[in-house]
């Protein structure tokens, strides 16, 4: 077991009063493998990537929760500490490589710079090193002494992938790393990523709201909704027998043929307000088949098998709700309740 | 640094300062009652008035006196001062070293010390430091630089007898060469307390614009970024967040120096610091209008050519700007 | 910005005149710095108003001591509470008149520069074209000026009135405002609700009162009250110079008859009155812009 998330409370102190963006994650990541992490913006995907790395904003902070990694938890760490295990064992391809890179200094620099903070090389080796990132994830080294904004999307999205992978770390967390492209590119960038996950043996966490891409690069899936983890189980599984109505929605909503049906339909209605989160099941007010139970018991993740787990009290009856969803008329009974 | 850049520059600067000449031109000959007694003392004998009269065309019509005010002043031709009785040009030169010195010293001090201040209030943002830090620069710009001047001398310089309170160095002394003119002893102690004052009256301008401009790139992704990949707080400061967050405080200079001028010409008039701006003082108190015109006319060439520079420098510094 | 949560939804301003107003008035009163700025300003405007009432003295006259002789710079006593000038006047009295003209050059000259910089700002910015390009070429012009030289040549030239002296701090602090809301013109230009105003055939004076106009009051309104500030420190300036009104007493030219006359040697009661004065409300016009300012710019609320 690489990295085993227990029971993760992650809470931002606003001016009016607290909100829980994560709200008892728990999730674990064996060496090499590949998860990803899907969910609506404001599920707190984001949350637990720089509650990983420890860089939460000023207004952050871990309430409560383990984060291991290799047995060593990682909250417990003091800020020298932390910063010797960022990057070198988990690093992070971020959502807007514009924005990432300062646009002031080179990007060669910038490179070298990460390589030399924490190992102890010479400037000259250093920059071949650089070089040699660079060819690896498809840029021409002569590039390395141009700025970000000389660079398209994409070619800026690799620079940040190859500062990633600069110091072989042992889990490279992407957040949402291919949003902000077009498709094509999008394609070229995530098969980059699968390549070198392949090539360097690393374990990846790829967060995103975009579930084909998952299907595509997964080897297990964790499903967010309102700061809880909604389901969690090996890709072909979840994908094909999903035990979450949430789950389930987000699949029927999809563009891609993931399921036989190509029937798009989207799940009516918005997320909880996290400052004043609702008792009972989050998702219950969005869930064509919450009951009074639902509304009054947060269920626990309940698994169905040693891999696969989902957070309702109704998940040994999945099959049931997956044929209410497929036919369709379960969303629309549900959008005609709603206002 | 591209060519046509710096000359697109250049011709604007020309003519703006060909339309500040104009403006002054028409200033100086608006004035209620007899136009030319902006040029010629009433008090001059008949000939000498009559002399400056043809030379300056100033019996001419007024589009004539316009080409030639602009063709004299282009070659630093001025005029004649009523009071020193004497051309205009040989009056100024030892008074530019002055204010530029008195200037220098001011520029630095408050630059660096408004600097320092922002990042420091900036690092213990939210804390009394900054609270305090952010209040005291404000009191001192609302307080008049002349009366904290005053205040100043009242206590250091008549007081408690530490400071002189007036010139650039003491009456009588006779400077052993150039570099003893300027960099004695005497001098410093003598500038010590003008640029000090000005300093703390200016120095709040930076400070708060470097606070704020380090507080808004803490907010930006790239430092994130830089923190994710293990960086100190120190290293984001100042290798990564200063090099963005100074850059408005590069522009601001060029605001900085059209502020400052006013200042040193009041500090200028309060420590008797014999310079451009305590002469254009003097000047328009003695009502002597062809000195008054000059400083002027200078006053807006040197803002002109400095926010030139500045222009050229915050392009040098920023790769997105120079890399069009 | 980062510190937002995920999950909040931020609050909708009402671009409209009466959401803006009631907003303002929030604003205004509850950060406490803010608060006592409007405190500030509203008591030396009573002052000023009050001001034959609260003097002891009447400033221009020359006092006499028990004995007979002028009372030339008295420190402060029971007869004098701020002591008195080396003309014998009285100091507390001047200052307490002194209120007036900084008040009066404040406002006016604030008002001045914010309206004429404001309009300017709406034409230049809403029309474009040529209109956009002279209007700017002037505002480039202003900027190459240099301030205090201007005001002091100005007032020189003509005779050394208040007035002139409101006239000259309005013919260039202009500037500032113009250049700054005019950039906010051109971005509310491109939003929607505007574009569609223009589709649906509305005029462009109607435009730019109804829609554009609400938007950028705060901004404005920003400038005016950091003008105000600007304005008295010109004008005490101005009259420290020896350029002022002779004709009436502000707390400049008190601090000008102080300085030539050497006085300032020995009479800190000459000296300290006055400067606090301009301090208190200079502070008080700042510490006003600034809780406009929290509100012109929604992330210093703290909402977003």
């Amino acid at each position: 077991m690489l990295l085993a998330i227990e029971d993760l409370v992650v809470a931002y102190r606003l001016r009016t009063r607290p909100v829980r963006a994560v709200d008892g994650l728990t999730l674990s990541i064996e060496a090499g493998q590949r998860v990803g992490l899907v969910g609506e913006s404001g599920c707190g995907k984001t949350t637990v990537a720089r509650a990983l790395l420890g860089i939460l904003p000023t207004n952050g902070s871990i309430e409560r929760g383990r984060i291991l990694l290799d047995g060593r938890d990682l909250t417990r760490l003091s800020a020298a500490e932390m910063r010797a295990v960022r990057w070198r064992r988990i690093a992070m391809v971020p959502q807007s490589a514009m924005n990432a890179l300062n646009p002031v200094l080179r990007v060669g620099d910038q490179l070298v710079e990460t390589i030399r903070i924490h190992e102890p090389v010479g400037p000259a080796r250093a920059r071949s090193r650089a070089a040699e990132l660079f060819e690896r994830v498809g840029l021409e080294p002569r590039r390395l002494q141009d700025y970000p904004h000389q660079f398209s999307g994409g070619m800026r999205q690799r620079a940040t992938i190859a500062m990633a992978v600069a110091l072989r770390p042992q889990l490279l967390i992407a957040d949402e790393p291919t949003t902000a492209l077009d498709v094509l590119v999008q394609d070229r960038i995530l098969t980059l990523l699968e390549q070198l996950c392949a090539d360097l043996g690393l374990a990846l966490l790829y967060i995103t709201h975009d579930v084909p891409v998952v299907a595509e690069l997964c080897d297990a899936v964790g499903v967010m909704y309102a700061g809880k983890l909604a389901e969690f189980g090996p890709l072909a599984e979840v994908f094909s027998a999903p035990a979450h109505p949430y789950t389930m929605g987000l699949l029927q909503a999809s563009p891609k043929r993931i399921t036989d049906r190509f029937e798009l339909t989207s799940i009516p209605g918005a997320p909880p307000n996290l400052a004043a989160p609702p008792h009972g099941c989050r998702f219950a007010a969005r869930c064509p088949f919450a009951d009074d139970r639902c509304h009054a018991l947060e269920p626990e993740l309940i698994s169905l098998n040693a891999q696969h787990a989902a957070a309702c009290h109704y998940a040994g009856v999945a099959p049931k709700m997956r044929d209410a969803v497929a036919s369709g008329e379960a969303w629309a009974q549900l959008q005609a309740t709603m206002p | 640094m591209p060519v046509r850049y710096l000359l697109r520059r250049l011709v604007q600067v020309i003519l703006t300062l060909w339309l500040v000449a104009t403006i002054v031109f028409l200033m100086f000959r608006l004035i209620p009652g007899d136009p030319t007694s902006a040029l010629i003392d009433p008090t001059f004998p008949a000939t000498l008035r009559a002399e400056i009269l043809r030379r300056f065309g100033l019996d001419r019509p007024l589009h004539e006196q316009y080409l030639s005010f602009l063709s004299h002043a282009v070659r630093g031709d001025f005029g004649y001062s009523f009071y020193y009785s004497q051309p205009v040009e040989s009056i100024i030169g030892d008074m530019v070293i002055n204010t530029v010195l008195l200037a220098l010293a001011t520029f630095v001090l408050t630059y660096l010390l408004g600097i320092a201040g922002g990042v420091l209030l900036a690092w213990k943002r939210g804390t009394l430091v900054d609270t305090a830090g952010s209040l005291v620069p404000l009191v001192f710009r609302a307080a008049p630089v002349f009366w904290t001047g005053m205040l100043v001398l009242m206590v250091f310089s008549y007081r408690l007898d530490w400071f002189p309170h007036a010139g650039l160095r003491t009456p009588g002394y006779v400077a052993a060469s150039l570099w003893d003119k300027y960099a004695s002893a005497d001098f410093l102690h003598h500038l010590f307390l003008p640029a000090v004052v000005s300093t703390l009256y200016y120095m709040g301008f930076p400070m708060l614009l470097v606070r704020n401009s380090v507080l808004s790139n803490f907010g930006e992704e790239y430092v994130e970024f830089a923190r994710a990949r293990g960086m100190s707080e120190a290293r984001v400061m100042f290798r990564h967040v200063l090099r963005n967050a100074l850059l408005p405080v590069v522009t601001s200079a060029a605001t900085f120096l059209g502020l400052a001028l006013g200042g040193q010409i009041i500090v200028e008039y309060t420590f008797s610091w014999p310079g451009l701006g305590r002469e254009i003082v003097m000047a328009t108190q003695r009502r002597d209008y062809p000195v008054a015109q000059a400083m002027f006319l200078l006053l807006a060439v040197g803002i002109g050519v400095m926010n030139l520079l500045v222009d050229l420098l915050y392009g040098y510094l920023d790769p997105r700007v120079r890399l069009r | 910005m980062r510190e937002l949560a995920e999950g909040l939804t931020p609050p909708v301003a009402a671009p409209t005149w009466r959401g803006r107003l009631s907003v303002l008035r929030q604003i205004l009163f509850r950060d406490w710095s803010t608060g006592v700025g409007v405190t500030v300003i509203a008591l030396f405007i009573l002052i000023a108003a009050l001001a034959p009432v609260l003097m002891s003295h009447d400033p221009w006259m020359i006092n006499h001591r028990p004995n007979g002789s002028i009372a030339r710079l008295d420190a402060p006593s029971r007869a004098h509470l701020l002591g008195t000038t080396d003309l014998g006047r009285d100091i507390f009295s001047q200052v307490i008149v002194g209120a007036r003209a900084a008040l009066l050059v404040g406002f006016l000259a604030a008002l001045m520069t914010t309206v004429v910089g404001t309009t300017v700002a709406l034409v230049a910015g809403f029309f474009g074209g040529w209109v956009d390009d002279v209007l700017m070429r002037i505002v480039d012009v202003a900027y190459a000026i240099p301030f205090i030289p201007f005001v002091i040549v100005l007032v020189s030239l003509l005779r050394p009135s208040i007035w002139n002296v409101i006239i000259a701090i309005g013919l260039l602090f202009w500037r500032s405002p113009a250049r700054v809301i005019r950039a906010q013109v051109l971005s509310l230009k491109e939003r929607p609700y505007i574009k569609a105003a223009r589709v649906a055939g509305a005029g462009p004076w109607r435009i730019i009162f109804q829609h554009i106009a609400p938007n950028i009051l705060p901004l404005a309104m920003l400038y005016m009250s950091i003008e105000v500030g600007w304005a008295i420190i010109t004008e005490s300036s101005v009259s420290f110079l020896g350029l002022g009104d002779p004709l009436v007493i502000s707390w400049g030219t008190m601090l000008n008859l102080a300085f030539t006359t050497g006085a300032m040697q020995r009479a800190w009661w000459w000296v300290l009155p006055p400067g606090v004065s301009i301090i208190l409300l200079v502070v008080a016009a700042f510490l006003v812009g600034r809780g406009v300012e929290e509100y012109a710019n929604p992330r210093l609320r703290g909402e977003i």
